[in-house]
């Protein structure tokens, strides 16, 4: 007997037909609960473990019984999910069932046609899969509101997905104006896979005040293979990276990645950033694999996605190129393997697409983690395998009092009942988690706002519904922030093959531009107002355009614990340490020997590593690195904070960057480590968290937050061009409203992290945080992370490849060839740039004025010998001198490094005296700066060749 | 007034605002109020109705139908 036989016959009949004859662990576990009671539940179980059939045969099971009773008429079951694709998914899945019993199910989502919307409307199906977005729109429609009297039972689907955003919520109010609708309790279900904080997002589900029966099945069962690799460049490696114009580390995991595929039936490459799913979509192509794949991400066109997907399903293609858009419990099939390239960054997101492989019943899920080069990046993949081994999630950050959600969600009450007394709005709101502790003045400046917009009016007692409560309520139904958007057009056969972010195409495009995008380039042929047009070109070294929104923030957790690894592989001997790396967090051997490598040195250097109870802080000369292991959004408002403190101060701005692991300080003048001391033992966690607000009002990250929570309250129109809209003059006008107090917990609620802040000065108070400073010489290996990687956040992401570029690049540089004249004519010679001293200067004078120029260039040194006779030099003749001079002035002070500009693509001595500025001699920065030089040589060197 | 009489009224009362044909469906209404059947009666009465009528109206008397049958199940429970 299992939990099938108490199903009807007609579903065990259809299940034994497919040969589906025995339940999952979770399937044994809630169908006898879920038949017995209409309690709230929280389904709890590893992706592809059979949660969505665990949910819907009872509930299918119920209907069906209720059809026999009665004719059904009206939605009976919602299930809701946050994705159109997974809605489609679940669609297919249970298609066959309801047909069997002869219940209908339908999908509605912003996809649906207008026609099957009507008919929606006229024949309601019993089962409708929607989205939470969708639910909010048909709450108040005419006659779908009366179907959805008839619901008994809503599932919501990857429940932590919502929990995480204001769509969960915004979802959290919507099942409670249902719930009202219907005029009785509804039974509600969630599933997930990964929920760290299963009693807060069972409240979400629920409400605070009413009971969730957690039921966890499967994890001791799951069987899953995680694997941090680290492949190093072999020499045909080598040769590839030269055809490919690619890195050779680079080269070494594309190869690795085409090997693991041309092994597998079926493979997912999951990369962390749209941008660089279509870099590495392009560099596979330019391997010219023996198999076919496809790339998948948001940013492609639906038609484009389900192509991919069906492809891979279908066994056409062997593999396919995604970002988290695959993510989510899309049964894509028969994938056998996933690859993630780079740290997830997240435990969370690791096991969600590992679960990917051997997505199904009794299937293995088998992932491999390529980690690039850098200390960081192994150790946190690592780390991350070890909590997914042991399922340590994180938790899902539930906004609270989100005052955009509930002024939507007010005017959304407002259409359900024309008016509702202040009493009844509050008690209303207050059974909706996120909205427990919401107080009458709080409330009361909400409702205030919305009657000075007019969203709303006020009549005597009563809260009434006005001309705007409609048109406010269903155009803002999402409340995913609102980026505008362009689609790309491929002329060729005018059809959309993907959309790109307003900025990036005004910043970055032109006609003629290259991009690549579905792993292919394109060229533009011209840009309208809401398109680009484009078409297919041969070129392949080109930019991945790049979209916005893209940061995966590294968890407090994770973070600390990679330093735990750190200090532990410090202070263990190399014959504990290689079986405990290996058994406790799965890395190869190559990545083993890099870590221990590194950590060795850095502790060399550094005395002291920096772990949870020890801060170390790095005096470097140029800058101060805070080695501080507390995650991207501790880091972030430390480095805020600090930063603020400091500048306030001394009177001198300090310049703040930040990874999960440390913080950079640079100024114009020297910071005194000591400094820092005074900050952490002058400042109160209160303080810190005043010092926070008053100093992210003037951030970029807050005025984007800001217009994004002004459009959604109606403050700025939805459809207005960013840059036509006075962003810091309507903070100061609303800065004492709830737009601006939203949009302020907004911007540290997902971008810091506010209470380890804290509690992180609270612990150097009393003691609990050691503070040592270190001073070198030159930035420690853990220093130069930060150091060269400031970029790490930005949009483009893929810093690691970008630093690979610029390595590559400073191969070049230094390799080049140059003849080398002393000003006073002792010395003439070829020399390569890697040869030299840093300071160049004749070995015979020993003079710094030396002059260079390109080998093949000798008529310099008859230049000079004329000068020093006084002779009178031609108009050409006078033009290579002052240029041959320039270059002389530029390596007396710059020495080497002036030659390594000079050696550029189109850099003459005038362009380069404008890279090599004082502030600028930070070798990374100052490739960037060569690199950009060099790009404006190649677009405008039509004018000059 | 009788007990069927009054469920086709109340059950009126409560679709009106789901319904796209209000006019109709009062029409209707009125028409089976007017002879006070049983709710059996009354349900097979709008069933033949609907068969002559618009696919929207159509709908609207179906959900008059649902509501007609809420209001009688609830009648026997209580």
């Amino acid at each position: 007997m299992n939990a099938f036989d108490i199903l009807d016959g007609e579903i065990i009949r259809f299940l034994s037909r497919d040969g589906i004859l025995f339940p999952t662990p979770i399937q044994e576990r809630a169908i006898p609960q879920l038949l017995k009671t209409e309690d709230n539940f929280l389904l709890l179980a590893p992706t592809g473990s059979g949660k969505t059939e665990a949910a819907v045969l009872p509930l299918l099971n119920r209907l069906y019984e209720m059809q026999a009773e009665s004719e059904l008429f009206g939605f009976y079951v919602l299930y809701v999910t946050p994705l159109r694709a997974l809605n489609r998914d679940v669609f297919k899945r249970i298609q066959g069932l309801c047909e069997h019993l002869g219940l209908s199910v339908q999908v509605r989502h912003g996809d649906t046609t207008q026609y099957q919307r009507r008919k929606q409307a006229i024949l309601p199906p019993n089962l409708l899969i929607t989205t939470p977005e969708t639910l909010q729109a048909i709450l108040p429609g005419k006659r779908l509101r009366y179907h959805l009297k008839s619901v008994f039972a809503v599932v919501v689907d990857e429940i932590h997905e919502l929990a995480d955003s204001k769509r969960g919520t915004q979802l959290s109010l919507g099942l409670d104006r249902l719930e009202r609708l219907v005029g009785k309790r509804i039974q509600r279900i969630g599933l997930s896979a990964t929920v760290g904080n299963p009693d807060d997002v069972g409240s979400l589900l629920s409400g605070p005040d009413r009971p969730v029966r957690k039921i966890w099945a499967g994890y001791d069962a799951r069987q899953m293979q995680l694997d941090v690799v680290m492949p190093q460049p072999t020499d045909d490696d080598i040769v590839m990276a030269r055809r490919l114009h690619y890195p050779p580390h680079s080269t070494a995991r594309l190869r690795y990645i085409v090997d693991q595929i041309s092994n597998h039936n079926s493979t997912i490459v999951f990369t962390n950033t749209r941008s660089f799913a279509e870099v590495l979509g392009s560099k596979m192509r330019g391997l010219d694999p023996s198999f076919d794949f496809d790339v998948h991400h948001g940013s492609l066109s639906k038609d484009v996605r389900l192509a991919a997907e069906d492809r891979l399903k279908e066994g056409k293609s062997k593999a396919i190129v995604a970002t988290s858009s695959l993510e989510l419990g899309i049964d894509i099939g028969q994938a056998d393997l996933v690859i993630q390239y780079s740290s997830p960054r997240e435990v969370r997101r690791a096991l969600q697409r590992s679960g990917r492989a051997g997505h199904g019943v009794g299937r293995k899920a088998k992932g491999l983690f390529i980690a690039t080069a850098n200390l960081d990046d192994i150790t946190e993949s690592a780390v991350i395998v070890r909590r997914a081994l042991s399922n340590k999630v994180e938790a899902a950050a539930i906004p609270e009092r989100s005052w955009d959600v509930l002024c939507h969600q007010i005017a959304g009450m407002l259409l359900d009942e024309d008016r509702l007394s202040f009493d009844e709005i509050h008690s209303r709101i207050r059974v909706a988690y996120p909205f427990r502790n919401v107080t009458r003045e709080e409330l009361e400046r909400v409702l205030d706002f919305m009657i000075d917009r007019k969203l709303v009016k006020k009549e005597k007692d009563s809260i009434e519904r006005w001309g705007k409560t409609r048109i406010f309520y269903y155009e803002r139904l999402s409340t995913i922030p609102d980026v505008q958007q362009v689609s790309a057009i491929d002329i060729t056969s005018r059809t959309g093959i993907g959309v790109l972010d307003e900025d990036y195409v005004s910043e970055n495009i032109e006609a003629g531009s290259l991009f690549v995008i579905r792993g292919r380039p394109y060229r533009v042929v011209s840009i309208e107002e809401d398109e680009v047009l484009c078409a297919p070109a041969g070129e392949s070294d080109s930019d991945a355009p790049r979209w916005i929104g893209e940061m995966i923030p590294v968890p407090f957790e994770v973070a600390t614990e990679v330093a735990e690894v750190w200090k532990r592989t410090g202070q263990m001997e190399k014959n504990r340490v290689v079986p405990w790396l290996t058994q406790q967090y799965r890395l190869s051997k190559e990545a083993q020997e890099h870590v221990i490598e590194a950590v060795a040195g850095s502790r060399q250097c550094l005395g002291k590593l920096s772990s949870k109870n020890r801060i170390v802080i790095e005096d470097f000369g140029n800058g101060l690195v805070l080695h501080a292991p507390y995650g991207t959004k501790t880091n972030e408002a430390l480095g805020i904070v600090i930063a603020a403190l400091l500048t306030t101060r001394r009177g001198v701005d300090v310049a703040v960057e930040r990874d999960p692991y440390r913080i950079l300080f640079s100024s114009s003048e020297r910071i005194d480590p000591q400094h820092v001391l005074d900050v952490f033992s002058e400042y109160s966690p209160p303080q810190v968290s005043a010092v926070l607000r008053l100093a992210m009002k003037n951030t970029q990250t807050f005025s984007s937050r800001f217009v994004h929570v002004a459009r959604r309250m109606d403050v700025i129109r939805r459809d207005a061009k960013l840059r036509e809209v006075p962003v810091r003059l309507l903070i100061t006008i609303y800065e004492d409203t709830p737009v601006f107090e939203e949009a302020m917990r907004e911007v540290i609620a997902d971008k810091m992290d506010e209470q380890h802040t804290m509690e992180v000065f609270d612990r150097v108070s009393k003691g609990e945080i050691e503070l040592h400073i270190a001073t070198t010489e030159r930035p420690s290996p853990l220093a130069r992370l930060i150091l060269e990687e400031r970029t790490r956040f930005e949009v483009m992401g893929e810093i690691t490849e970008e630093d690979e570029v610029l390595r590559m690049m400073e191969e070049r540089l230094l390799s080049t060839k140059f003849r080398l004249l002393c000003v006073n004519r002792h010395w003439n010679s070829v020399r390569t740039i890697s040869t030299l001293e840093e300071e160049v200067s004749c070995p015979i004078c020993e003079s710094k004025m030396i002059l260079a120029m390109h080998p093949s260039q000798k008529n310099v040194e008859k230049i000079l010998a004329k000068v020093s006779k006084g002779e009178k030099l031609s108009q050409t003749e006078r033009k290579e001198y002052r240029r041959a001079m320039l270059t002389a002035s530029l390596i007396s002070e710059y020495g080497k490094t002036a030659l390594i500009v000079l050696a550029g693509r189109g850099i003459g001595p005038d362009t380069a005296s404008r890279v090599l500025r004082p502030g600028r001699l930070a070798r990374r920065d100052l490739l960037q700066e060569i690199a950009k030089a060099e790009k404006m040589y190649a677009r405008t060197r039509q004018f000059w060749d | 007034m009788t007990d069927s009489h009054s469920i086709i009224r109340v059950a009126f009362q409560r679709v009106a605002p789901h319904a796209s044909n209000i006019q109709r469906l009062r029409e209707i209404t009125e028409v089976i109020a007017g002879n006070s059947e049983a709710p059996e009666e009354i349900v097979a009465r709008l069933r033949s109705i609907m068969v002559h009528e618009d696919i929207t109206v159509r709908t609207d008397i179906r959900i008059l139908i649902n509501e007609i049958r809420h209001i009688v199940a609830g009648n026997k429970s209580t």
